[in-house]
């Protein structure tokens, strides 16, 4: 293998490690090493990852220094990456459980214990010891199950900050500590309240940790999505060499400007353009659109897609993190850890949060003490109130379901660029589409060509196409397609001028060629008669007439119009179903807007708007307190997409839309508007339950754990209730979240064959 | 279970209403002096609101452009930092495999990193305005304070 500027990742086999230990000095080792930027090693699997600018073999040279050894794994496709931090977290939750069993069989043994027989009696002294004894096994089994709990709340409480350990630790400790007083000090309290709390310390622990097991694993599930994304890379591709000879190689070996060859059945290995061959991909993975999308020379293909149909070369123009999925993976992942503004209250409340309790806790006391009650029912009001506060579950609300959503979406092909769009996507009021390339396919196509008797339509068309063979104004570019289809050969032309706004001017073999709008006509004194009449009847189709004149004769008609695309008007009929004010914004001619606008149901339009205007119009929207979104290629309203609450990029094909938007819709199709909406929608729902669903189990819970219920129904909280309590609340978090990688959205627009 | 031990003494505060004994006999069975419970709450009060809100850890000066932040039991540490510096790179590694740990955000800045375990991974700060910048993990818990302080001389 060649020696390569750019990072590579690859794993060894390691050879002789036999312990742990050997885990630190081989990375220590090869953490010295030039050009390695990291280096894992993973102990159970006896391989290391190494990413970094170096080759294998001196990497391989530096681990036999350190006295073992190692060989490079070959990556087949298919195979899959063992990943480093699952497995960590794996061993994590695994360790986690072990200590919630520990706690979990002594707490309930000593529970079960209180009717047996043999139940230590504190009035005797070998009831003393027996419970001495049981005290110091709860301590030494609340270090082992809890000692990351209280080592955490004992560095927290050094640096001045309180958190959910604090409220653990304090609860879990004064239960402990009054024990142990008791225990010894019985006298202190009525013989009624001589009781022991040593169950409810190792449950509550017991508890914690089991949440904790149980919450990393619906985690692991709410980030499928973007493991999904990362599992569609490609692994390797066929590469042609200069003598046209086909070689496998690993994608990361891959550069710009490599010729690739891709079977029906294949991975699209990296971003490129077909050079020749012809195929049908498809793109579902990416844009959420299952119909497959066919290719033909100078299209683009991008990475993961799968070749359907036929055999294809294509040329290398994106690799590594410069792939549309890389650019997605990236984007995803940015965007699942941002927060919508709906979430500032529960931000804001967490700061104080875990002080504020304990407080409540110390001020429950008090008031019990003061009216009258035992030590005993004063500590159990107190600890219940510090283990039944949840602030995770306050604090997750809304990033969890986030995290979920954004995937979701992705999903769909929609990116989110972050939990505001996210937000603001869902209160949509206003939402202005641009025209060209947003509700129509932004490729104008001659649909008709109306010429006087003295012409041939060919004839037209041909002097037509040579005139705007040089233009790049997408109309003319149309006409030149046209004469292509019909293989009409292109004439010399002398004198081109273009007349902005107006159309183009040339002579061809000595004729005087007027190529344009009806100015241009009048302007040069060539009579239109009734073929006004004809343009208005093109223009009020939506179609733009464009006149050509010979020697001051008006020749013909030729009439292009941009196709419409076929889910436009379906899914503008589900936005205003839903609520939208939909709004067309072109810089047409008033006519030919009105027409294309009645043509997919939308009443209201805003026509000649040049685009440096496109956004002026948006703020004065926005300035009536409407939540406006626009949609648009991009092309030249990136400004518009900017100054929208919610700016959408359709078609993620120019970069600079994708920087300018709030959401990208990585297909060109509608359809990702709805989706966009309806994952948000469904998002800030699932985010408000959450955040309602941990207010109200705090501001409910608090109060009955301090026995607000006690002196009109009896009720005490136990603390272990409280202790389960806390647990299922933020676990209820996380499971709503994950809800929502059920959500559908349901009545997909294109029922195409 | 635990409101079976009360019961006894709820019977005999709530329920009867004349007691053969008085109250103040029963809160003498609690040995413990109200004045002495009461001060000693009022004390705690105290010391949490002084402690957990009125006292702040020393910060920690940025003294070359990169510095390192351990995730790690509970804690950034440091977790307040200073700089005068516009531009700032903070080194973490997180050694807390708890899942809260995972990630760091700051939410004025709009940087929200995912932190490998027992990895350094870099985060670059650029243009940073002065004021106070909270890092957080994404429930909270984690806390953090970036202090950026005017500069005396204006770079570049």
């Amino acid at each position: 293998m060649t020696r390569k500027a750019h990072q590579r990742h690859y794993q060894l086999k390691l050879a002789q490690v036999s312990c742990a230990s050997c885990v630190k000095t081989i990375e220590l080792a090869l953490q010295s090493v030039n050009g390695v930027e990291q280096a894992q090693v993973n102990f159970a699997a006896r391989t290391v990852s190494i990413i970094g600018s170096v080759e294998p073999k001196v990497v391989i040279e530096a681990i036999q220094r350190a006295g073992y050894d190692a060989s490079l794994i070959q990556e087949k496709e298919g195979e899959k990456n063992p990943d480093v931090s699952d497995h960590t977290e794996t061993k994590h939750s695994r360790a986690l459980l072990g200590k919630a069993l520990l706690a979990g069989l002594l707490g309930i043994g000593l529970f079960l214990f209180s009717w047996s027989p043999w139940y230590p009696d504190l009035q005797t002294l070998t009831g003393q010891i027996s419970w001495g004894i049981l005290g110091i096994i709860t301590l030494v089994a609340l270090l082992y199950s809890g000692g990351h709990l209280y080592h955490s709340a004992w560095n927290a409480f050094r640096h001045h900050l309180a958190t959910m350990d604090t409220l653990i630790a304090v609860g879990t400790g004064s239960a402990w500590l009054y024990s142990m007083i008791i225990v010894f000090r019985p006298t202190l309290v009525p013989e009624s309240a001589r009781h022991v709390y040593f169950e409810a310390a190792l449950i509550i622990i017991a508890l914690v940790d089991l949440g904790a097991v149980l919450e990393i694993r619906a985690r692991g599930k709410t980030s499928e999505a973007i493991k999904r994304l990362i599992g569609l890379q490609a692994k390797t591709a066929r590469r042609l060499d200069a003598n046209g000879d086909e070689q496998d190689v690993l994608i990361e070996d891959l550069q710009a400007g490599d010729t690739l060859r891709v079977r029906p059945g294949e991975k699209v290995p990296v971003d490129g353009m077909l050079v020749s061959g012809h195929s049908n991909l498809d793109e579902s993975m990416l844009t959420g659109e299952p119909m497959p999308v066919s290719k033909k020379p100078n299209d683009s293909v991008f990475g993961s897609t799968i070749n359907k149909t036929g055999s294809f070369l294509m040329k290398v123009t994106k690799v590594g993190k410069e792939t549309l999925l890389s650019q997605m993976i990236k984007m995803v992942k940015q965007a699942q850890n941002t927060k919508p503004p709906i979430a500032k209250l529960a931000d804001q409340v967490s700061g104080y949060f875990v002080p504020t309790v304990l407080i409540l806790a110390v001020i429950t006391a008090v008031i019990w003490f003061n009216v009258g009650f035992s030590a005993g029912f004063v500590l159990v009001a107190g600890m219940t109130v510090l283990i039944i506060a949840c602030p995770c579950a306050l604090g997750l609300a809304a990033p969890i379901s986030v995290m979920v959503g954004m995937g979701k979406a992705a999903e769909y092909g929609v990116l989110i660029r972050n939990g505001e769009s996210l937000q603001r996507a869902s209160e949509l009021v206003t939402l202005v589409l641009d025209k060209t390339g947003t509700l129509t396919k932004g490729q104008p196509e001659v649909v008709e060509l109306i010429t006087t008797e003295a012409f041939t339509k060919t004839t037209l068309l041909q002097y037509a196409a040579s005139l705007e063979h040089s233009s790049e104004h997408p109309l003319g570019q149309a006409i030149v397609d046209h004469a292509k289809k019909q293989s009409i050969k292109l004439l010399q032309t002398e004198n081109f001028n273009a007349i902005t706004g107006q159309g183009v001017s040339a002579n061809i073999e000595g004729k005087a060629i007027l190529l344009g709008n009806q100015h241009l006509m009048t302007e040069n004194q060539v009579a239109l008669n009734d073929w006004l009449t004809h343009s208005e009847e093109l223009a009020s189709l939506g179609q733009t007439p464009i006149f050509i004149a010979i020697d001051k004769q008006l020749a013909g008609i030729i009439s292009v119009a941009d196709p419409i695309k076929e889910d436009s008007k379906s899914v503008i009929k589900q936005l205003q179903a839903l609520g939208i004010q939909v709004i067309m914004m072109t810089g047409d001619n008033q006519n030919t807007a009105r027409a294309v606008a009645a043509q997919v149901g939308i009443e209201q339009v805003f026509a000649e708007v040049l685009p440096e205007q496109k956004a002026h119009h948006v703020k004065m929207l926005q300035s009536n307190k409407m939540i406006v979104g626009m949609v648009g290629d991009g092309i030249n309203d990136a400004p518009a997409l900017a100054q929208a609450d919610v700016g959408f990029a359709i078609g993620a094909g120019t970069d600079v839309a994708i920087e300018s938007s709030d959401i990208t819709l990585v297909s060109h199709s509608l359809q990702g508007i709805l989706s966009a909406i309806a994952v948000s929608k469904a998002t800030l729902r699932n985010i408000k339950q959450n955040l309602f669903g941990a207010f109200l189990y705090n501001t409910i819970g608090i109060p009955i754990a301090a026995g607000i219920l006690y002196p009109l129904i009896g009720l005490l909280l136990n603390p272990m209730i409280a202790g389960f309590a806390m647990a299922a609340s933020s676990l209820t978090v996380v499971s709503n979240a994950n809800r929502l990688r059920l959500f559908k959205i349901n009545g997909k627009v294109t029922d195409t064959p | 279970m635990i409101n079976e031990h009360f019961e006894s003494d709820f019977n005999e505060i709530m329920v009867k209403k004349r007691p053969p004994r008085n109250v103040r006999s029963h809160k003498a069975n609690n040995m413990i002096h109200p004045i002495l419970f009461n001060s000693l709450a009022f004390l705690l009060i105290l010391f949490i609101i002084v402690w957990f809100w009125l006292i702040k850890d020393q910060s920690t000066k940025v003294k070359a452009n990169e510095m390192t932040v351990f995730v790690k039991d509970g804690v950034y540490s440091p977790h307040r930092i200073e700089t005068s510096q516009s531009k700032l790179v903070l080194k973490f590694i997180r050694q807390d495999a708890s899942p809260c740990s995972e990630y760091v955000l700051f939410d004025q800045l709009g940087i929200h990193e995912q932190l490998p375990l027992n990895k350094p991974y870099r985060i670059t700060l650029n243009d940073l305005k002065p004021g106070h910048y909270r890092f957080t993990c994404q429930m909270g818990m984690y806390q953090g304070e970036l202090i950026v302080n005017e500069r005396n001389h204006e770079q570049h």
